[in-house]
C-alpha cells in the first residue's frame, strides 16, 4: 500500500482522484496528445502515413502517401513562441455555434480516435498544425537511384539498374520496398524515375541511370514553374528584391503580418497564399500524376504577407528575373535535394546554358562594391557624426560647468540685497577704485 | 571666545541692514577693543567701514581675534527675529563654525537663540588713514537723505561744491537740472538740525547717486552724519553710532572724474 501511494505521489493532482480517471487524464494530456492535421480531400482510403528517409538529412520522417494522389509532406504551422495558442476540438455532435467555424471545420476532417471518445471536446496544448502538401516523389527517388554519398561517382554512374535494384541498394526504409509492390504506386515511382533517368530496357525490366541532363533539366524546371507563379512574398523580399536593391536606399521592409489566420481552402486557388502552399503546388503540378485540385491549406504564421514590396527604383527586370531564378533553384535544392547532389546539378544546368548567371554575377559584384564604397561613406560619415557629440560631450562640459557657474552666481545675486543688486548697475566708469586711494593692508588686523 | 551684550538689538539691526546695501558677506573682527568689519562693494568702488567699540556692548569680552564671516542677508533673517528693545547677546568659540546670537525680551521673559553658520570669506583690508579733509559738513541725516534721493530723480549724479557760503548739491540730468544749498546755520535748540561746514579750502566733487542714497540706510541709525570732502579722495559719509563711545559707521566713494557725463 505504501509504495503504491508513493507511486502515486509521483502522479498527483488531485486530493483524492479515482485511480481510473487520474489514469485517463494522464494518458490523454500527456503521453500521446492528439495532432492535428489537415489532409487533401477525397483521399482513398488506403490513404496512410508512412516513414521514409527524409532526403535531405536521410533520417527517418513521416510523409502522407495516397495510392491515388501521390506522396505528401507534412508542413508543421504553428503559431510564434511569443503568441501561444491551443486548439479547442470538438466532435461534429456536439458541434456548437459558439465554436469558432473554422476550427470547428478542421476538426470534421480530423479526428483522433482518443478525441472520438471524448465528445466533450478536447483542448489540445500544442498548437500545432499539421499540413499535408502534395510532394513530388522525385525527391524520394532521387536519392535512391543517385549514387551513394560514400561510393565514388564513376562507379555507380556507369551501371543501370532495376528500380528494384536500386531500392535495394539504398538505404531507403522499407515502407518504399513495400510501396514498390502496389501498383499504382509503382507506376509513379517509375514514371518519376524515367524523368531523371537514363533507361535501358532489358527484357521486361527497364534499367535505370541516374542522368545528371535530365536531373538538372527538371530541377530547372521546377524553378522555373516556381518564378512563373510567382515566388513567394517573403522569399521575394528576402533574396530578389534586397539583394538588387542599390546602396544608399531606403529599405522597405515588409510589415510583417504575425498574426494566425486560420483559413480553409477547399481548392487552392490563391496562388500566393503562403509560402507552402505555393511551393508545394509548383512542385506538384510538375509532378504529373498529381493534381493541384485538393489541397487543405492553412496560410501560415510566419509571413503572411499581402503586399510585395516594390523598390523605389527598380533593378533591371532580367536582372531580377534571374535572381529570382536562381533563389528558386537554391530554395528546391536545399529544401529537397542532398547537399552532395546540389553541385553537380547547377554545374549540368550551367553546362546545359539552361540559364547563364554570369550577366546576375557582374551585377551582383558591382551592387556589393557600391554597397561596400557606400558603407565605407556612411562611416566615415558616421565616425564625423559620431566625433561630433564627443566634442559636443566636452563642450557640454564646458557648458555645464559655465552653466553651473553662472547658477551659482544667479543664486548669489539674487541672495543680494536690493541695495546691493541696485548698485550692480550703477555706471562707475568715472570711478577709480579705492584701492587706488588707499593703501592695502598686508595682513588683516585680526 | 567671544561674547557680547548689546542691550538694544535695534542697533546692530540697524547697521547691518545698512552694510547689506552695499555687500553680501563680510567679515566681522572681533579682538578686545570692538567688533570691526570693512568691506568694499562688488565695484571697489565704495567701502564701509564698522567700528562698534568694546564700550557699546555690556558686558564685552573677547579672549582671541576672531573673524565672523556672516552673510548678511542670512544674518537679516535671524535679526528680523529680534525685537527692537531685546537684549542681544553674540557669542562665538574661538574657532567658530557659528555665531549664536540670543535675544533677550526682558518683559516677556522671552529668550530666543540662534545659531548662524559662519563662511570664510577673503577679504582684502584697506588701511584708511585718519585724513585733514579739506572740507567736512555735518548736517541732519535725514537732509542728506531727502536731498540725494530728490536729486536721484534727476541725474545718477551729484556734484557737492562746498563753498564758504555753505554746500551745493546739484544734478544736471535728461530732465533738466536740480541743486540744493544748504548754507551753515545752527540749531540751538536742537542741534541735530545744524548744518556745520567746516572748510579749509574749496572742494567740487561728483559721485554717483545711487551709492549715497545706499549709504542714507543708515539714516535711522544717527541724526546726524558727517560728510568729510577733499578733491581727488573719496567721500567720507559717516554716522556716529550709539553716542559718545566713539562706534561709527563710515562709508567712503571714490570720486566721479570729469571725463564721463
Amino acid at each position: 500500500m505504501p509504495r503504491t501511494r508513493s507511486t502515486k505521489a509521483t502522479t498527483k493532482d488531485a486530493p483524492a482522484p479515482t485511480p481510473e480517471i487520474t489514469t485517463k487524464t494522464l494518458s490523454s494530456v500527456d503521453s500521446n496528445p492528439p495532432k492535428l492535421f489537415i489532409l487533401p480531400k477525397d483521399i482513398s482510403s488506403e490513404a496512410r502515413i508512412i516513414t521514409l528517409r527524409d532526403p535531405v538529412r536521410n533520417e527517418p520522417s513521416r510523409y502522407y502517401f495516397c495510392p491515388q494522389k501521390g506522396f505528401h509532406e507534412f508542413t508543421r504551422i504553428s503559431a510564434p513562441r511569443a503568441d501561444p495558442r491551443s486548439w479547442l476540438l470538438v466532435s461534429e455532435n456536439n458541434q456548437s455555434s459558439e465554436l469558432d467555424t473554422t476550427e470547428g471545420a478542421q476538426e470534421e476532417s480530423e479526428e483522433s480516435t482518443a478525441f472520438k471518445k471524448q465528445l466533450n471536446g478536447y483542448v489540445s496544448k500544442s498548437q500545432d498544425l499539421f499540413l499535408a502538401t502534395p510532394f513530388d516523389s522525385l525527391f524520394l527517388i532521387l536519392s535512391i537511384v543517385a549514387p551513394g554519398v560514400a561510393t565514388s561517382k564513376g562507379d555507380q554512374k556507369s551501371m543501370f539498374l532495376t528500380l528494384d535494384d536500386h531500392i535495394e541498394k539504398s538505404e531507403q526504409s522499407p515502407a518504399l520496398n513495400e510501396l514498390l509492390r502496389e501498383r499504382e504506386c509503382r507506376k509513379i515511382l517509375e514514371d518519376r524515375v524515367r524523368a531523371i533517368c537514363d533507361i535501358v530496357e532489358a527484357g521486361d525490366d527497364s534499367m535505370f541511370r541516374l542522368s545528371q541532363e535530365k536531373l538538372a533539366k527538371e530541377i530547372y524546371g521546377k524553378a522555373r514553374k516556381l518564378v512563373q507563379l510567382g515566388l513567394p512574398a517573403s522569399l521575394e523580399d528576402k533574396f530578389v528584391t534586397r539583394p538588387l536593391q542599390a546602396p544608399m536606399m531606403i529599405i522597405e521592409k515588409a510589415k510583417v503580418e504575425t498574426t494566425l489566420d486560420t483559413v480553409v481552402l477547399d481548392e487552392a486557388t490563391a496562388a500566393a497564399e503562403s509560402q507552402t502552399t505555393l511551393v508545394s503546388e509548383v512542385l506538384e503540378s510538375d509532378a504529373s500524376t498529381l493534381e493541384k485540385s485538393t489541397i487543405t491549406s492553412t496560410t501560415t504564421t510566419f509571413e503572411s504577407t499581402t503586399t510585395i514590396v516594390d523598390t523605389p527604383t527598380e533593378p533591371s527586370t532580367e536582372m531580377t528575373q534571374l535572381l529570382r531564378m536562381r533563389t528558386a533553384l537554391n530554395f528546391i535544392l536545399r529544401s529537397y535535394i542532398r547537399a552532395d547532389l546540389r553541385g553537380p546539378i547547377l554545374s549540368s544546368i550551367s553546362t546545359l546554358k539552361l540559364i547563364d548567371f554570369r550577366p546576375l554575377d557582374t551585377h551582383l559584384q558591382k551592387l556589393d562594391a557600391d554597397r561596400a564604397s557606400a558603407a565605407a561613406l556612411r562611416s566615415i560619415s558616421d565616425n564625423i557624426s559620431r566625433k561630433r557629440p564627443a566634442d559636443d560631450d566636452e563642450l557640454a562640459d564646458v557648458n555645464a560647468e559655465k552653466k553651473r557657474k553662472k547658477d551659482e552666481e544667479d543664486k548669489r545675486k539674487k541672495a543680494e540685497s536690493r541695495g546691493v543688486k541696485d548698485l550692480r548697475k550703477v555706471n562707475t566708469s568715472g570711478m577709480k577704485k579705492l584701492s587706488s586711494f588707499f593703501t592695502k593692508k598686508p595682513a588683516s588686523k585680526t | 571666545m567671544l561674547e557680547s551684550r548689546l542691550e538694544q538689538a535695534d542697533l546692530l539691526k540697524k547697521v547691518v541692514e545698512a552694510i547689506s546695501g552695499l555687500v553680501n558677506d563680510c567679515n566681522f573682527d572681533c579682538n578686545d577693543s570692538g567688533i570691526a568689519l570693512q568691506a568694499m562693494d562688488n565695484s571697489h568702488v565704495a567701502l564701509v567701514s564698522m567700528m562698534l567699540k568694546a564700550e557699546a556692548f555690556s558686558p564685552y569680552r573677547c579672549d582671541r581675534n576672531i573673524a565672523l564671516g556672516i552673510n548678511l542677508s542670512s544674518l537679516t533673517k535671524v535679526l528680523r527675529a529680534a525685537q527692537s528693545s531685546d537684549i542681544l547677546t553674540l557669542k562665538a568659540e574661538d574657532a567658530p563654525d557659528v555665531v549664536n546670537l540670543v535675544f533677550e525680551s526682558s518683559e516677556k521673559d522671552r529668550i530666543s537663540e540662534y545659531d548662524l553658520k559662519l563662511m570664510d570669506i577673503d577679504q582684502e583690508h584697506l588701511g584708511i588713514p585718519e585724513t585733514e579733509y579739506a572740507a567736512s559738513i555735518s548736517m541732519p541725516s535725514n537732509e542728506f537723505q531727502r536731498i540725494c534721493k530728490d536729486l536721484m530723480n534727476i541725474s545718477e549724479s551729484v556734484s557737492i561744491e562746498c563753498t564758504k557760503e555753505g554746500v551745493k548739491f546739484a544734478a544736471a540730468g535728461d530732465i533738466g537740472t536740480g541743486s540744493v544749498t544748504l548754507k551753515q546755520h545752527s540749531n540751538v535748540d536742537k542741534p541735530e538740525q545744524s548744518v556745520e561746514i567746516d572748510l579749509s579750502e574749496p572742494v567740487a566733487l561728483s559721485f554717483s547717486l545711487k551709492y549715497l542714497v545706499n549709504f542714507t540706510k543708515a539714516t535711522s541709525l544717527a541724526s546726524k552724519v558727517k560728510l568729510s570732502l577733499s578733491n581727488e579722495v573719496p567721500l567720507l559719509v559717516e554716522y556716529e553710532l550709539s553716542g559718545g563711545n566713539s562706534s561709527y559707521l563710515r562709508f567712503y566713494l571714490a570720486p566721479k572724474i570729469g571725463d564721463d557725463e
